[in-house]
């Protein structure tokens, strides 16, 4: 029987192609799942043990289970004189040792300043970056720089730079600073400090001034490395070392690491991205489950004869059987070998070593069993149905001719199912969104306490919603395309032949459809998500930000405000001077404000969203917000007259200010935050700041932004502003926009990943667009023959396939883009109510594209069978059955 | 003596010229038509009979349209057939030509109705009512327009087909073995059909067929064997034809066993 097998395959090989690809592509995904998890774990390893560099063994800390604080304490603050480094090098096998330390240091050169990591000198073999240019400091006053900064502070091996410690919380005045040597360029190749952007190294002298200590021997150092050879004492080096501490040799600590990683759950997101797949392949066996419907019902002439001359039931079931374990082991064999490809090109193409990461390709058993048992097993599980129908055919058939269409309606124990999950799914779903609603409107609800229950409740109902309608997808998808194939129908004969080629075999189309259904629904959810993300977020950024954009400093230059203010995107922009002051409230609490002088209130206007009705700046009043920025309670002046002071009292901001003293009226607007590191900002006329009364502490630049209209995006805007204050380091440029750009970068980039994954069985499923509509050609051999004979042409042929293609594809399209929205409406509510008026925006961008992209491959999809239908010739149709 | 003019022949509705069609090459070549001359009558019907694989069916299909010479011509009106690419004589096909199977080739997901109208809705033209209802009453189909083909009996089917064949009020219609997978009554009722579509419809049909009673029906019909023209009967009966058939297997049995006799 397997011989025989053999012989249909080949000659149904054709057939089996789509499906195949269909495995093929699930498997190839599962398969660079694994290997992308292997290749981020050995990388992250690396990174993790590169860090002890040529070391033989290393000292690690050594507490007990329960440590006191006074142990831990102990542990970990422990200095460099502690290990007693030079009795170490004298002992026998150790050929180097260095001491474990590093700080974050500032280096200036002139007027570039960078700031950057730093570690101590020692044996080459011992330090984790290398020296390209150069040489390693050996004495004093010597630094090795990484080859980036060097190039940013504009210096060469053998120039002079300033180190100065390098916390970042210290003003940026003239802090202390050695001028050292530049002895060398250092690369960082295994990316151990990538996240610092690579690490310098000091000279001990060096090290000693950036921890703030006279001595190195008393800089905290958390480890020493040796450099040992075969024959070394280390018993004698244990004597030396410090209370809580071991010394642990290179394999171990290499394996502590490991351990470390896979607890910490890479596993995660390799289980994550497995879902994916396992949806993939989902979607891969509705198209193989078609695929062998129509082979057997082809077959059942040859079926029959085999019956006739002796052949079992059992053996043809075990054929159909066999002939999808074979299609499945090839289709997962070719799919690994296409995911190992990927793979390899993907780490050889150096995009991952732009992320910081060294990829390098990691086989393991799971890359090659998993995906080839998955294959095989989904393509057995699907052709099951079919092989039972196989043993359906009685010796007759082959005497007589017959009809092969499977007009079979779905069972009734399916319609039952399907119901119950739709009803109950939409009524756990009607009820969180009721508590939903009802907590809103500040009323008790479920979700002040069970808020995580709500949320669940309403993704499980969604989900048995959905499961529901793809499960009753075969009664109500065919009628739908009948409805819409009626109004297409109308529109020639092409249409009217397609149409009625859709109502033939409901089963069949209901499974293609259903396939397309579920990817699309899944990337509408998301997109309607994110994009609903998005304008909620933005408008609750909006609302509580008066101002766009602000940058603010105290070194900000009239030149940089002047170029930041003709930023491409920037519609409107405000300079003015402030200071800080404080003023008494009713109830004698200090409000600290800053104090911005500007001109008229017509220019606050040009950059402030608020409604500044009646409001004039004039030298006897002071315009103040209606609440306190930071805490949110309103502000209350009942008198006439209030007193600005400047703050003295230590702030740093305002080192020179004078002790001012202003008495205003107070005139209240209702603007939101503009700065949010003080209670409120407050606008006075300027004139007091030219005049000298008030002395300027820094300056502010309220920008209105309007990215839309210049054709920038919001991402662009903000860089460039940016870079127009970057000579300045005490600038920042802050507000809603800056916000909001990095919540959509967010959001963008994670609705790219989750769509690009889902994509994959977007694409199986328009593989099973042009699998159904071969099958259909096949099928309809003689039909086809009989149309051309009366007159049909090759033309009209070929349309009527591309709309019944377009039909497949665009009606399960627009039906699972209305899903995707209403699910994505509804989770946008549950999730983002809490922060603000929910958005539900239709993305007609996104899904048009998605709906345009499988109109298109829908087309491209009928273009082989179409070959194939027109290439029957018309007398086909007079050939005896 | 009186000169009258010889009676000028009318047109003929379709003429094979010298045609020849050879399926394969080499040794291995099939010679199906060897030089056929003939010419059909306009309002005739013409029955064509012969053994299997005498290339009756050919004939047909190249007269038809339906398959390309190796030489020679097909005049049909004042057009050449083998000169026409494959779009003009879809064209044809449906315009002009009409078709009856054997095994019906009904459509088998549209009604009956929509079937008969199918050539008209794939040319877009709005159908001829008087015309249609007048075909649905000759052929006694009026209480089965809506159903599907699988729910018509074989000779409700192949009614339905001659409808269809007959809808675009073709010049032309070619039936092969219409009557081969009907029963005798079903048979006899296609016939009569097809002869009053001749004689009251003024349509002219060709039909391929080995059964000598089917060819009875027909105003002249033609024996063929091997991939020529044997016989030409002018009124023909049952019995008269299956004579001429029985005399054609006679004459291919006695070719054949000479060689016996020769040992």
């Amino acid at each position: 029987m397997f011989s025989i097998t053999l012989k249909l395959m080949k000659k149904s090989a054709k057939m089996l192609v789509p499906a195949g690809i269909a495995i093929l592509i699930g498997a190839a995904f599962i398969a660079t799942t694994f290997l992308f998890s292997n290749t981020m774990n050995d990388s992250l390893i690396r990174q993790q043990t590169a860090v002890y560099a040529g070391a033989d063994a290393m000292v690690l800390t050594d507490l007990p289970e329960h440590p006191t604080d006074a142990q831990s304490d102990e542990a970990y603050s422990r200095t460099v004189a502690d290990y007693h480094l030079d009795r170490i090098r004298t002992i026998d096998g150790v050929e180097g040792v260095r001491a474990v330390t590093a700080t974050n240091i500032r280096l200036s050169n002139g007027n570039h300043h960078a700031t950057g990591y730093a570690i101590n000198t020692g044996e080459t073999n011992l330090l984790p970056v290398t020296v390209i240019h150069g040489d390693r400091p050996v004495d004093n006053r010597e630094v090795a720089l990484p080859e980036h900064i060097a190039k940013q502070l504009d210096l060469h091996v053998g120039d002079m730079v300033h180190v100065s410690r390098g916390n970042t919380a210290e003003s940026q005045g003239s802090a202390d600073s050695i001028e050292a040597r530049v002895t060398g360029l250092t690369d960082d190749p295994n990316n151990v400090y990538a996240y610092d952007g690579g690490a310098s190294i000091l000279s001990e002298d060096l090290m000693a001034f950036a921890n703030g200590v006279a001595d190195f021997n008393q800089v905290n150092a958390t480890s020493i490395y040796l450099d040992l050879d075969t024959q070394t004492d280390t018993a004698a080096i244990k004597r030396l070392l410090p209370r809580y501490s071991r010394l642990v040799n290179r394999a171990e600590a290499d394996r502590l690491a490991v351990e470390s990683l896979s607890a910490n759950g890479t596993s995660v997101v390799t289980i994550f991205l497995l879902s994916f797949g396992m949806l993939a392949m989902l979607v891969a066996a509705l198209v193989i489950a078609n695929t062998f419907q129509v082979l057997v019902a082809q077959r059942r002439r040859t079926l029959a004869l085999l019956r006739t001359i002796g052949a079992m039931k059992q053996q043809l079931y075990v054929s159909v059987i066999i002939e999808a374990a074979v299609l499945g082991l090839l289709a997962s064999v070719l799919g690994v070998a296409l995911g190992i490809g990927l793979m390899a090109a993907l780490c050889a193409s150096g995009i991952m070593a732009s992320t910081g990461m060294d990829a390098r390709l990691v086989l393991s058993w799971q890359v090659f069993v998993v995906p080839m048992a998955f294959g095989m097993l989904m393509t057995m599980l699907a052709s099951l149905s079919s092989a039972r129908s196989a043993t359906a055919v009685t010796p007759l058939e082959a005497l007589r001719p017959i009809e092969l269409t499977d007009t079979r309606r779905a069972g009734v124990v399916r319609g039952i199912v399907a119901a119950i999950l739709c009803i109950g799914g939409a009524a756990l779903t009607g009820f969180s969104i009721w508590q939903m609603r009802v907590s809103i409107t500040g009323q008790d609800s479920l979700v002040k306490d069970h808020y995580a229950t709500v949320l669940l409740m309403s993704i499980g109902g969604c989900a048995m919603v959905f499961l529901g309608l793809i499960l009753s997808a075969a009664f109500w998808l065919p009628l739908l395309m009948r409805g819409v194939g009626a109004l297409v129908a109308l529109a020639g004969p092409s249409a009217t032949v397609a149409n009625a080629n859709i109502q033939k075999n409901p089963r069949r189309v209901a499974a293609t459809g259903a396939a397309l259904l579920i990817g699309v629904t899944l990337v509408a959810t998301i997109a309607t998500g994110a994009t609903s993300a998005k304008q909620t977020m933005g408008a609750a950024l909006a609302s509580r930000y008066s101002v766009d954009m602000i940058a603010f400093g105290a070194d900000m230059t009239d030149k940089q405000a002047t170029k930041a203010a003709e930023t491409k995107g920037i519609s409107g922009s405000v300079y003015m001077p402030t200071t800080v002051m404080t003023t008494t409230m009713d109830n004698g609490e200090t409000l600290h404000m800053l104090v911005a002088g500007v001109d008229s209130a017509a220019s606050l206007h040009k950059v402030m969203k608020a409604d500044l009705r009646g409001v004039s700046i004039d030298s006897s009043h002071v315009l103040l917000p209606q609440r306190n920025a930071a805490s949110g309670k309103e502000l209350k002046f009942n008198v006439s007259d209030i007193v600005l002071k400047s703050s003295a009292d230590g702030d740093t901001d305002n080192a020179n200010g004078a002790d001012a003293t202003l008495t205003l009226k107070p005139q209240q607007s209702d603007y939101r935050r503009i700065s949010s590191y003080y209670d409120a900002v407050a606008f006075i006329d300027a004139k007091y700041f030219s005049d000298g009364d008030l002395t300027a502490t820094g300056h502010m630049l309220l920008m209105r932004v309007d990215a839309d209209a210049a054709g920038v995006t919001l991402n662009d805007v903000l860089t460039n502003v940016q870079q127009a204050f970057s000579a300045s380091t005490g600038v920042t440029v802050s507000g809603p926009v800056a916000e909001r750009n990095m919540w959509e970068t967010m959001i963008n980039g994670m609705m790219a990943l989750l769509v690009g994954l889902i994509a994959v069985a977007v694409l199986i499923a328009l593989v099973g667009v042009a699998n159904t509509l071969s099958l259909s050609v096949i099928e309809r051999t003689r039909e086809s023959a009989t149309l051309r004979a009366i007159g049909m042409t090759r033309g009209q042929l070929r349309r009527s396939l591309a709309v019944e293609a377009l039909l497949l594809a665009l009606v399960s399209g627009v039906a699972g883009v209305l899903l995707g929205t209403l699910f994505g409406w509804i989770g946008s509510y549950m999730v983002f109510s809490l922060y603000g008026t929910v958005a539900f925006p239709f993305d007609w961008g996104g899904n048009g594209l998605m709906l345009g992209i499988a109109a298109i491959a829908a087309l491209i999809a009928s273009i082989a069978p179409a070959r194939r239908a027109v290439s029957v010739p018309p007398v086909v149709a007079l050939a005896e059955a | 003596m009186t000169f009258t003019n010889p009676p000028v022949p009318p047109s003929p509705a379709i003429q094979a010229i010298d045609l020849v069609k050879d399926y394969g090459t080499g040794s291995n070549a099939v010679h199906a038509l060897r030089g056929v001359n003939v010419s059909f009558e306009r309002g005739k019907f013409t029955a064509i009979m012969g053994p299997s694989g005498s290339g009756k069916s050919t004939l047909m299909h190249t007269l038809a349209g339906l398959d390309s010479a190796t030489s020679g011509h097909i005049l049909f009106g004042r057009s050449d057939l083998t000169k026409m690419n494959d779009k003009q004589l879809t064209l044809l096909r449906r315009h002009k030509i009409g078709f009856i199977f054997q095994s019906f080739n009904l459509l088998p997901m549209f009604s009956a109705e929509q079937n008969i109208l199918m050539p008209l809705t794939l040319a877009g033209t709005r159908p001829d009512r008087d015309w249609f209802n007048l075909l649905v009453e000759t052929l006694g189909l009026q209480q089965r327009l809506d159903h599907r083909p699988n729910e018509l009996s074989g000779g409700q089917q192949q009614r339905v087909a001659i409808a269809r064949a007959l809808i675009a009020k073709p010049k032309l219609v070619f039936a092969d073995e219409p009557t081969g997978n009907l029963d005798s009554v079903s048979s006899a009722e296609v016939l009569t059909f097809l002869k009053r579509s001749v004689d009251e419809l003024g349509q002219t049909i060709v039909m391929v067929t080995h059964d000598a009673v089917a060819a009875s029906y027909a105003d002249r019909a033609i024996v063929f064997a091997d991939g020529q023209i044997v016989a030409d009967e002018a009124h023909p009966t049952a019995e008269i034809m299956n004579n001429l058939l029985m005399a054609e297997r006679e004459r291919a049995t006695q070719a054949a066993v000479p060689a016996r006799h020769a040992r």
